[in-house]
């Protein structure tokens, strides 16, 4: 256990020399007349779990599914400096996994058969005996880190709402590609499977993937990511180590709440306290430890 | 470590299940096809001169020369033969065609001859006969029933991007075909030299009667390429099953589904309602009735469609043999009772998650 920081602070370490994985420079979508983002640039290192938080229209989603070349968007995306816009989409589909925030169901498949479908951009005509094998063992571990073994072979609208979210995301850990950007997964789960969800993604990266996530709760976010960016109003307000992302001072302007910061087991914990729309922030009190 | 093994074997059990739900694909498919051999068989002895299957294998294997062995293999070679296979042709690309613009829409109510593609394939087909098209060129007939059939499917599926919602989407077909089919008529009625009500009727519903090898091999060749279209689209329909944002990071391109899909199902239908009027409703029963058999998966499910279409129609037409009246009832007719009915009973099942 004690191990576990020094080995992430010597990758890191290494990490910084080389390239990043993914850099976007100069990103802006419209849509209609809304300017849903405005020139936001970032990079997500390699084995990096990057945090996106901001409030609700913020742009959050729409800056995941720019990344993800979902939607058209000016700038530009790179994929260990190769642009990304010019792979072909099944080169791009073994690269990046997306997992949007929620989807309408069309078919009660089985758990197995949805989750079997991240296999999609590795179909071939032909798959030979062993390569069968490996694609049930890549489907059969993506289950099981989800904790839904024993629904395997249940159809996914016969599960309450948190099981179908978590078949969703071992849809998109099915995939198995070095990138991982993920919509709100915890949105709707309870506390056990969203600490849960992020232990495991927390994992993903630990063994060597990125992985880029939205998300609302604050404590997660603080606790489980190595870098946040604070977006409002489509712009990036503030990027960095969740310590020096949220501060009372970021609260007050982004989200218009004050929040009970603390600290538990050396790790912060922010807890949106009351609504502080109106009057503008003079509060002194401060996060331990942190400064502006 | 137990608990381990335990999911473990869960999984492997999971993998087992599925190996046996795509083996159970094929079984159904292998049930349909001997079913369909069956009808075929049937479907060539029975009609107003009941043939035995003595007098069948008489009539077509021996060297029986008799005046009644000649009569018979008259009767199935140039009447029977042409109209059962037309039968299988017509109703495989119904239900291939419904399956995937189910998979397309992601909705169970989509469907041929519902959404209008159908009646503006037969509005087309009219128009090509009646004012003196096809004598230009007899491909004119099944091009511009397909060519008004691709129309059809692209309005409804700019509409159903739209406004994404099912009720829309029905509503908007419903129009297109009764404004289809009113189209027909008023074109039947000021064509060169007008029709009696009978021609109407057959265009709005559809008939296999007196149709020959010619119709068959009018129809075929385009058949076959749309059929082909749809059975490729199979995975990528999956895929469509996360919805479209999901199916495109995983690599399947969008548009082109769209066009395959659009281009099959009007080849497919729309050649086919040129030789035989539109037929109704094969494309919503049949998949409906097959898509729990191979667990819901879009692409399983197309092959066995096209299967279960050719059955229900050719089964629909033997029956239809089978009540013998005066003048024969038209096949649109027969699929229309079993299906309009079954529609009504979907649509009310589906009430809550339409409306």
């Amino acid at each position: 256990m004690t191990n576990q920081p020094l080995n992430s602070e010597a990758t890191k370490g290494t990490i910084e020399k080389t390239a990043p994985l993914l850099t976007a420079s100069n990103l802006s979508v419209v849509k209609g007349q809304r300017t849903l983002l405005d020139n936001i640039s970032l990079h997500l290192e390699k084995g990096e779990l990057l945090g996106l938080i901001g409030p609700n229209g913020a742009g959050k989603s729409s800056l995941l599914m720019a990344l993800a070349q979902l939607s058209p968007y000016q700038g530009k995306v790179c994929y260990q400096e190769k642009n990304v816009a010019l792979f072909s989409v099944s080169e791009r589909a073994r690269l990046i996994a997306y997992l949007q925030q929620s989807t309408a169901l069309s078919w009660p498949l089985t758990v197995r058969d949805y989750v079997a479908l991240g296999r999609t951009p590795y179909r071939a005509w032909l798959n030979r005996a062993e390569k069968k094998q490996r694609e049930q063992d890549i489907i059969n571990s993506a289950i099981e880190q989800t904790g839904l073994g024993k629904f395997t072979n249940q159809r996914v609208d016969q599960l309450s709402g948190g099981e179908f979210a978590r078949v969703r995301l071992a849809r998109a850990l099915a995939v198995d590609t070095p990138l991982l950007l993920v919509d709100e997964p915890v949105a709707s789960l309870d506390p056990f499977h969203q600490l849960q969800v992020m232990e495991l993604l927390k994992a993903q990266c630990v063994a060597g993937k990125s992985v880029m996530l939205a998300l609302h709760d604050l404590t997660l976010a603080s606790r489980f990511c190595d870098r946040l960016l604070l977006l409002d109003k489509g712009c990036l307000v503030a990027a960095g180590e969740p310590r020096k992302i949220l501060t009372p001072a970021n609260l007050q302007r982004v989200y218009q709440v004050k929040a009970m910061l603390g600290e538990h087991q050396q790790q912060a914990y922010v807890v949106p306290w009351v609504c502080d729309s109106a009057t503008p922030f003079n509060n002194t009190e401060t996060l331990r430890g942190t400064s502006l | 470590m137990t608990a381990l093994t335990n999911q473990q074997g869960l999984c492997e059990q999971g993998a087992n299940r599925q190996r046996v739900n795509s083996q159970g694909t094929v079984q159904l498919n292998s049930v349909l096809v001997l079913i369909l051999m069956l009808l075929a068989m049937l479907s060539l002895c029975i009609g107003a001169v009941p043939i035995s299957v003595e007098q069948f294998f008489n009539a077509l294997f021996s060297a029986d020369a008799s005046s009644q062995a000649l009569r018979h293999s008259m009767i199935i070679e140039q009447l029977r033969l042409p109209r059962m296979l037309l039968a299988i042709v017509v109703g495989a690309s119904l239900g291939i065609s419904g399956a995937a613009l189910q998979g397309l829409l992601r909705n169970p109510l989509a469907e041929p001859g519902l959404l209008g593609v159908s009646s503006c394939a037969s509005l087309g087909a009219v128009i090509c006969l009646y004012f003196g098209l096809s004598a230009v060129s007899i491909w004119l007939l099944p091009v511009t029933a397909m060519a008004s059939a691709a129309i059809a499917t692209l309005l409804l599926y700019w509409i159903a991007r739209r406004r994404g919602s099912a009720i829309t989407l029905i509503l908007s077909g419903i129009a297109l075909s009764s404004l289809a089919s009113a189209l027909t008529s008023l074109a039947l009625n000021l064509a060169p030299n007008p029709t009696d009500m009978q021609d109407i009727v057959l265009w709005l519903l559809g008939s296999l009667n007196y149709r020959s090898f010619t119709d068959l091999q009018l129809c075929l060749p385009f058949v076959v390429v749309g059929i082909a279209l749809l059975l490729s689209c199979g995975h990528n329909l999956d895929a469509l099953t996360l919805g479209e944002t999901e199916a495109s990071s995983l690599g399947v391109n969008l548009p082109r589904l769209q066009q395959r899909i659009i281009i099959g199902t009007a080849l497919a239908v729309g050649a086919c309602v040129a030789v035989t009027g539109s037929i109704g409703f094969v494309g919503l029963v049949v998949p409906h009735v097959l898509r729990r058999m191979v667990g819901f998966h879009p692409s399983r499910l197309l092959l066995s469609s096209a299967l279960g279409g050719a059955v229900l129609l050719l089964a629909a037409d033997i029956a239809l043999r089978l009540i013998s009246t005066q003048q024969e009832i038209m096949l649109g007719v027969v699929t229309a009772l079993i299906g309009a009915p079954f529609f009504f009973l979907l649509v009310v099942q589906r009430r809550q998650e339409m409306l």
